[in-house]
């Protein structure tokens, strides 16, 4: 997995690949250079989603309705 | 005076009840007491701080609302007496709250109706992750910031989409089921809350719309319904997925503390490296095991071969360990060397084969027996002339 591949993951996926890696490293059949390789691409997962969980500001949005739908706005208290 | 059976002064009593035109179709208000249902029949005590009288209501089922016991009511029916018990019974034929006030009664009704449809049972689980959450709210007040902060506070990383909405007032249902509509089809939110400050049920009157029941029960994504006070229950709230009790608490229930999910991502980094561990363990003993195996089977082989012993000696010097299986390899192979059955034929030796079978006893030979005779460089085919 790149770099880039792992950038552009978001909080859920990158979870829910630990959890895959999780489960075929807890496999006896898994081999040990399999092991390590997945091993080091959960580090980099980890590491990944603790600077989404410790770096990551989600935002607040008001819908706004237009003639051909609606769209996202910034929010802003008392408007 | 003439003496009356039993059955002749009931069946007086009942006619007299029977002919009251005052008595027929009249509405009694009181309390419910003693309510039960049984085949469809619904039994029940009215009444008030002096008095009470035995109620029954036929097919209960049909009845638009159905109270409990304790609410107050106003049943609509007449009375019938009972010859055979000798019991005053106000057969019911309809039975409606009383007490709160048209709009409540309303509500009851309404409650009664969806109730019974099943649109309070649908109910979907919540989904695991929720990054994104859509509210049905005000803009502005207390409820998007209260909504807005706990989240905030407990997940910085989620994103909240406000739909604007009326929360009470003409034209207020219609918005609010426009916001839940819009966020069902909307792939980019996760879940939906409902939501306003709490007051009195005029003001709560939108969320208590028939529209709104239905459009929050058909919404497909999970929605919280966090309306009005504690205490204010709405059919927003009997129809949704889920009642919290403020908006609060709402945004609360649907995110969750970033202090655990930091727990959780270190705790998957430690079981990582525990598994690693694991597995370099077990493939580290899979090849000492091997090692082992082999040593065993190089002296076994050395033994039969008959050049001595080799002493396996436990030894964690892993050159040593490679030096000492090499020595024993190169041993076993001048051993193996020596017994060649090639070599015995550089010294003039030769085998002989009869249907491709080796011969070692002339006893296998008879005359004209064709044979094959194996040289170090070839072989001869012959045939036995005779024998001795």
């Amino acid at each position: 997995m790149g770099k880039n591949e792992v950038k552009t993951k978001s909080f859920e996926s990158a979870m829910d690949e630990l959890n895959i890696i999780t489960r075929k490293l807890s496999d006896g059949s898994t081999p040990l250079d399999e092991g390590i390789a997945l091993y080091q691409q959960g580090l980099e997962l980890t590491k990944y989603c603790m600077d989404i969980l410790s770096e990551a500001r989600g935002k607040v949005t008001l819908i706004k309705k237009e003639f051909d739908g609606a769209l996202e706005v910034p929010y802003r208290e008392g408007e | 005076m003439p003496i009356y059976s039993v059955l002749q002064f009931n069946s007086y009593v009942k006619n007299i009840f029977r002919m009251e035109e005052l008595l027929r179709n009249i509405s009694i208000k009181g309390e419910v007491g003693d309510w039960s249902v049984s085949a469809d029949n619904a039994y029940f005590v009215l009444k008030d701080a002096e008095a009470q009288v035995n109620c029954v209501c036929f097919e209960a089922d049909a009845q638009d609302y159905l109270p409990k016991t304790g609410d107050k009511v106003i049943v609509t029916g007449s009375p019938a007496y009972y010859v055979k018990g000798g019991r005053l019974n106000f057969n019911v034929s309809k039975i409606e709250p009383c007490g709160e006030g048209e709009l409540y009664k309303q509500f009851l009704i309404l409650k009664n109706k969806l109730l019974k449809e099943g649109l309070f049972d649908r109910k979907s689980a919540m989904p695991d992750n929720i990054r994104r959450i859509g509210v049905v709210t005000s803009p502005t007040g207390a409820v998007i910031n209260d909504i807005i902060n706990v989240a905030k506070r407990r997940s910085p990383y989620i994103d909240i989409v406000v739909f604007p909405v009326k929360v009470q007032g003409i034209g207020s249902e219609l918005d609010i089921v426009e916001g839940i509509k819009f966020f069902d089809g909307y792939s980019r939110v996760d879940a939906v809350v409902v939501a306003r400050g709490g007051g009195a049920l005029e003001d709560l009157n939108a969320y208590n719309t028939e529209a709104v029941a239905r459009a929050v029960a058909d919404c497909g994504k999970f929605l919280v319904s966090a309306v009005g006070h504690e205490t204010d229950y709405t059919l927003c709230d009997f129809a949704a997925d889920l009642r919290a009790p403020t908006p609060s608490a709402a945004a609360e229930l649907l995110t969750s503390d970033i202090a655990a999910e930091k727990e959780g991502v270190k705790q998957i980094s430690l079981r990582l490296k525990e598994l690693v561990n694991i597995k370099y363990n077990a493939a580290r003993d899979r090849f000492g095991r091997s090692l082992l195996e082999l040593e065993n089977r190089i002296i076994s082989l050395t033994q039969r071969a008959g050049t001595g012993v080799i002493r396996a000696q436990a030894d964690l010097n892993m050159s040593m360990f490679f030096d000492r299986r090499e020595a024993a390899v190169v041993r076993m192979q001048d051993k193996l060397a020596g017994l060649n059955p090639l070599r015995l034929a550089e010294q003039g030796y030769a085998r002989i084969t009869k249907e491709g079978q080796y011969l070692d006893s002339v006893k296998d030979l008879s005359v004209n027996d064709k044979i094959k005779i194996y040289f170090q460089d070839g072989h001869a085919s012959a045939e036995i002339q005779s024998k001795g």
